[in-house]
């Protein structure tokens, strides 16, 4: 069972809404007002087996009842028994290779089944299988709902861990033949075992009250009363057994265990097809519990169980939220969707596999509303350094404003940042200028790219030497000599001064002139002093002192122009 | 003998089962054998469906377990449900023309894989009674699905007297013996078992060796329960012998089906029940030319025009005892364009006056009721009358575009869902086949040719009484009238 197709109208935060889920396990990454929950809901609801679920006018969009909820779901890898003619055989629609639903099935078509969920005004759900040819559609069952085997795995998972109706337990059991019986059978042998006359402190009431029946003319019999518990078949039902690990229940389990566990039922029961659904899948599972679960939930179909013969294919499908970066780096690029919502329109795009790099590298980015892509790792440290910079001047952190900065890979930068954007991000693209860009600069920023890009076709090394006032440059250069030799760092610089200059190995007594400058920048550039994360940071962090003589340089306005996407065209926070 | 095991276990086959020999009950059988192996039971007509759906109950077969349906029905089904692949526009085929139609899309449709997996989904297996009466047609669409899921065969040559137009029905020796498995013939006269052998054996022993062999059947030595009376030489006096052998059928328990000659115009037969006691009716065909005529007429005309066509309508359904003189006086009135005053009956006035007024069809059902009221029991068409009220009520719903639309769809129901025959009825051997009464009248055993005869020999269970001139019938001679 998979869905191929998912349409919601009208619900809750969804006005409109139109899904071609392509994997096997799609994990809905989205910001907190994404609606990535109301298609969990959705989802749930539309193949619930649940009998009755209960609306209310705010399950509407904008809490309108005009018009009727609408959620269709489109399901391929049908279980048989609802081919059946008597069933829904006769409602089939067909899916091509391409992707193209054909209301009719061709025969190199997959066969597919909408099934519709609406509710109107009377907030009464109704279960329909419908296509084009039969728009009204036939009612579908709970019953048949139950096949296509959907379990929620949210925040209350305890009814799974039980043989109560619907649970994966339930359906990991299949027919249940001789429990009702054995139960009704405790129940009586209970109701036997309590003899009323050993609970004494009821006695006198229950006397009264056979006295007053019998003043009031009402019968008594030769018995006479007694307090008996009164334990009713319907009561002690299936759904009271649960699974005990020894005399403890697992409920007692801590949450983290209890999910394990039952999405791992749930993960056997949908060998024979199922739809899983789990609510923010990180949810009290450590990073390497989380890791292995999303591991065996990937897993391919290699394994077989006893009951099942090898050509049991794993016909099932996940779909998860998340707001970890965990499952994003556990995930390939094909199971993450970027999910939003603007004005009651939800759109989901699925991560294209040139992201992986950013998958792996910056997983966070995907939790993101704004990824600031540099280059390279000197101005990822940059960023950083300015992130601490700026919050030490009282502004708000990156994380509060949901900015991420990532590495965006060299020259695979601007491919990164076009198809964040088309994932419909805002994104800003932090790079040298001494290289052309692929796509091009015109391009990227047509479709919305913010460019910092420095003036001059520059490296950024070159770039902060020509600009950076006369101590800031000897700090920089006494700090890498540190790191590194200072004779080492001399000797490089003055081989590339031009006309070849003297110098001393003592920063401070340099002379600082445009000769100069243009060496230590062409130095630093070719030997790399500042690429690595923390030596990216430590340049940003010199720079970050002189910031405020930079006002007028390139390095300056550059920095200034990343501020104003950082913090919006923002009177106040422009002000430093 | 074949067993219902046997039955189950061939994959693809066919038996031999001559009239009466226990048919529906094997298949029941075998069906009832696993419960779990979903069967299609396919026949031919609404009689014959109603009773495989009796003979199932009877046995206590789970419902479950079987689904019983016309091939036409079957056909139109998936068809319809699939109108761009069958290319089956018609969802009310009504001609043999629409019909083809149905059947050449049903048969593109089961080339298709999803519709093939839907019937191996739905069905592990199928049984097709009455298979003597397949066209071609429907015979290769059998072969189609035989390809899917286990099919058997039963039926008996010896009926084939289906009558489809200008298609031909399916060839034993030609179409089924090549590509299916023959399971031996059912041999025991169940329909006879008990109190009435000797009629069971002499249709075995006498009367099917004799039509097999094109030999004539002689009437001499007949069993106790066979009664043969001679017609005399002027057929204008057969009536009044064949009326009374009706009056007197009527003194028996059980119900009784007569036999009317299978080459007479419908409206002869429809005269032959009018002059008959009060319980007999008529076996109606199932695309009921006369209800769909008039229903036609009724939506397209109004006023007096319609009230006109109204009192026809009564006029078929209704038997003169009492009511022809009330219709006659009406029917002129409305001719010079007057209501009048049927002085007995203010209700049947008043809604004629709204007929005539009004354009609602409620008005017209107003007036068939009030005329039902009106003759009581002289419908001798109750079939048709009925019909004809539930496609009013139908119309009403809003879901269809004519009358004619409305009655179309209470046909095809009773096409799917089958009808229960009257106790005492009087229809024609192709109405008839497959159904089993207590007592059986052939009015004119000459008039009928081989597979008719055989058809109407075997139709009763306790009683036979045959009506023809000479005690020697010689069937062959009416061959070439027939065909």
């Amino acid at each position: 069972m998979k869905i191929r197709k998912l349409i919601i109208e009208r619900f809750r935060g969804v006005n409109q809404f139109e899904w071609f889920p392509n994997a096997d396990i799609l994990c809905l990454v989205g910001s907190g007002d994404s609606t990535k929950s109301t298609i969990l809901d959705a989802i749930e609801f539309v193949l619930s087996s649940r009998w009755n679920i209960s609306f209310e006018d705010t399950d509407f969009y904008r809490a309108d009842t005009s018009q009727p909820i609408e959620i269709k779901a489109t399901i391929g890898e049908l279980p048989e028994q609802l081919l059946k003619d008597s069933k829904f055989g006769l409602l089939l629609q067909g899916l091509s290779a391409e992707g193209n639903l054909h209301d009719e099935p061709e025969n190199t078509d997959e066969k597919i089944l909408t099934v519709r969920l609406r509710v109107d005004a009377s907030l009464e759900p109704s279960w329909t299988v419908m296509n084009e040819r039969d728009i009204e559609g036939k009612p579908i069952s709970a019953r048949d709902r139950e096949l296509f085997s959907t379990a929620r795995l949210g925040t209350i998972i305890d009814r799974h861990l039980t043989w109560g109706r619907g649970s994966i337990l339930t359906r990991l059991t299949g027919e249940v033949k001789e429990a009702p019986a054995i139960l009704a059978n405790v129940i009586r042998e209970v109701k036997k075992s309590l003899k009323p006359s050993e609970i004494t402190s009821v006695k006198s009431a229950v006397e009264t009250s056979k006295i007053q029946a019998k003043k009031s003319g009402v019968h008594v019999s030769a018995e006479g009363y007694s307090a008996r518990l009164d334990l009713q078949a319907q009561h002690i039902g299936l759904g009271c057994l649960t699974l005990h690990d020894g005399e403890i229940p697992l409920r007692n389990l801590g949450f983290g265990s209890r999910r394990l566990l039952a999405i791992a039922l749930q993960r056997e029961s949908a060998r024979r097809g199922g739809i899983t659904l789990i609510d923010e899948v990180e949810h009290g599972l450590e990073p390497h519990r989380l890791r292995h679960l999303l591991s065996s939930l990937t897993e391919k179909h290699s394994v077989t169980t006893e009951n099942l013969s090898d050509s049991t294919t794993m016909n099932s499908q996940v779909f998860m939220t998340t707001h970890s970066p965990v499952p994003i780096v556990s995930l390939s690029a094909e199971n993450i969707q970027i999910i939003r919502s603007t004005e009651g329109r939800t759109t989901i795009t699925p991560v294209p596999s040139d992201l992986q790099n950013i998958v792996r590298k910056a997983p966070e980015a995907f939790l993101a509303k704004k990824v600031l892509v540099c280059e390279g790792k000197t101005e990822l440290g940059l960023c950083w350094a300015l992130d601490n910079y700026w919050q030490n001047q009282g502004l708000d952190s990156f994380t509060y404003l949901g900015i991420v900065p990532v590495n965006g890979g060299g020259s695979d930068s601007p491919q990164t940042v076009k198809n964040l954007i088309n994932l419909g991000y805002d994104v800003c693209l932090l790079v040298d200028s001494d290289v052309t860009l692929s796509p091009s600069e015109a391009e990227l920023i047509q479709s919305g790219v913010t460019i910092v890009q420095w003036a001059g076709s520059c490296s950024i090394e070159e770039r902060i030497f020509e600009d950076l006032p006369d101590e800031g440059i000897k700090e920089l250069v006494k700090w890498i000599g540190n790191e590194k030799s200072i004779a080492s760092i001399t000797q490089s610089i003055v081989t590339r001064t031009s006309p070849q200059l003297t110098l001393l190995e003592n920063p401070d007594i340099w002379t600082i002139n445009t000769n100069l400058r243009q060496a230590i920048g062409k130095t630093a550039k070719e030997k790399e002093w500042f690429k690595r994360l923390d030596l990216g940071q430590e340049m940003g962090d010199i720079l970050c002192k002189y910031l405020t003589q930079l006002a007028q340089k390139d390095t300056g306005q550059k920095i200034k122009q990343l501020k104003r996407w950082v913090f919006g065209n923002d009177d106040s926070s422009m002000s430093t | 003998m074949t067993t219902p095991q046997c039955l189950l276990d061939a994959e693809k086959a066919y038996v031999v089962s001559p009239a009466g020999h226990g048919k529906t009950h094997i298949i029941a059988e075998a069906v009832a054998l696993n419960p779990l192996l979903r069967q299609l039971v396919l026949t031919h007509t609404h009689a014959g469906v109603d009773s495989l759906r009796r003979k199932m109950k009877n046995q206590g077969v789970s419902a479950s377990s079987y689904h019983i349906e016309t091939i036409a029905g079957f056909a139109l089904r998936y068809s319809s449900s699939y109108p761009k692949i069958s290319g089956v526009n018609c969802l009310k085929p009504s001609d043999g023309q629409e019909w083809n139609q149905v059947y050449e899309g049903f048969s593109k449709l089961l080339d298709n894989r999803h519709i093939q997996d839907i019937i191996k989904a739905s069905y592990q297996g199928m049984y097709v009674d009455e298979y003597q009466d397949c066209t071609e047609q429907q015979h290769n669409l059998i072969v189609q699905i035989s390809d899917l899921i286990p099919t058997r065969l039963l039926g008996d040559p010896l009926q084939g007297i289906y009558d489809f137009g200008n298609n031909t029905i399916v060839d034993w020796t030609i179409h089924v013996e090549p590509d299916f498995e023959a399971l031996p013939e059912l041999d025991y006269p169940w329909r006879w078992d008990g109190e009435n052998k000797e009629l069971g054996e002499w249709l075995s022993n006498v009367v099917r060796p004799a039509i097999e062999s094109n030999q004539p059947i002689s009437l001499e030595k007949l069993p106790s329960t066979v009664i043969w009376k001679q017609l005399p030489n002027d057929p204008r006096q057969y009536e009044a012998i064949q009326k009374s052998v009706c009056n007197e059928t009527l003194k028996n328990n059980g119900n009784a089906i007569v036999i009317y000659p299978h080459g007479e115009r419908e409206s002869q037969c429809v005269n032959f029940v009018k002059g008959l006691p009060k319980p007999y009716q008529m076996v109606e065909t199932i695309d009921c030319k006369n209800l769909m005529k008039t229903a036609k007429e009724l939506f397209e005309t109004k006023g007096f025009a319609r009230a006109l066509v109204l009192i026809d309508f009564l006029g078929m359904c209704f038997s003169p005892i009492s009511s022809v003189s009330v219709l006659s006086t009406l029917k002129r009135n409305f001719k010079n364009g007057k209501i009048g005053n049927p002085r007995s009956n203010v209700e049947l006035a008043s809604s004629l006056q709204d007929i005539v007024g009004d354009n609602s069809l409620k008005s017209i059902l107003r007036g068939l009721e009030a005329f039902y009221a009106l003759a009581g029991l002289k419908c001798y068409r109750r079939e048709l009358y009925r019909a004809m009220c539930n496609s009013i009520q139908e119309f009403d719903t809003g879901k269809y575009e004519s009358l004619w639309d409305a009655a179309w769809e209470v046909r095809n129901r009773t096409r799917q869902i089958g009808r229960k025959i009257p106790r005492f009825a009087v229809g024609r051997t192709l109405l008839i086949k497959g159904l089993e009464f207590d007592h059986a009248i052939l009015l004119d055993a000459d008039a009928l040719d081989p597979k008719n005869l055989y058809v109407a020999l075997t139709r009763g269970r306790s009683s036979l009484t045959i009506l023809s001139r000479s005690n020697v019938i010689n069937p062959y001679k009416n061959l070439t009238k027939t065909k």
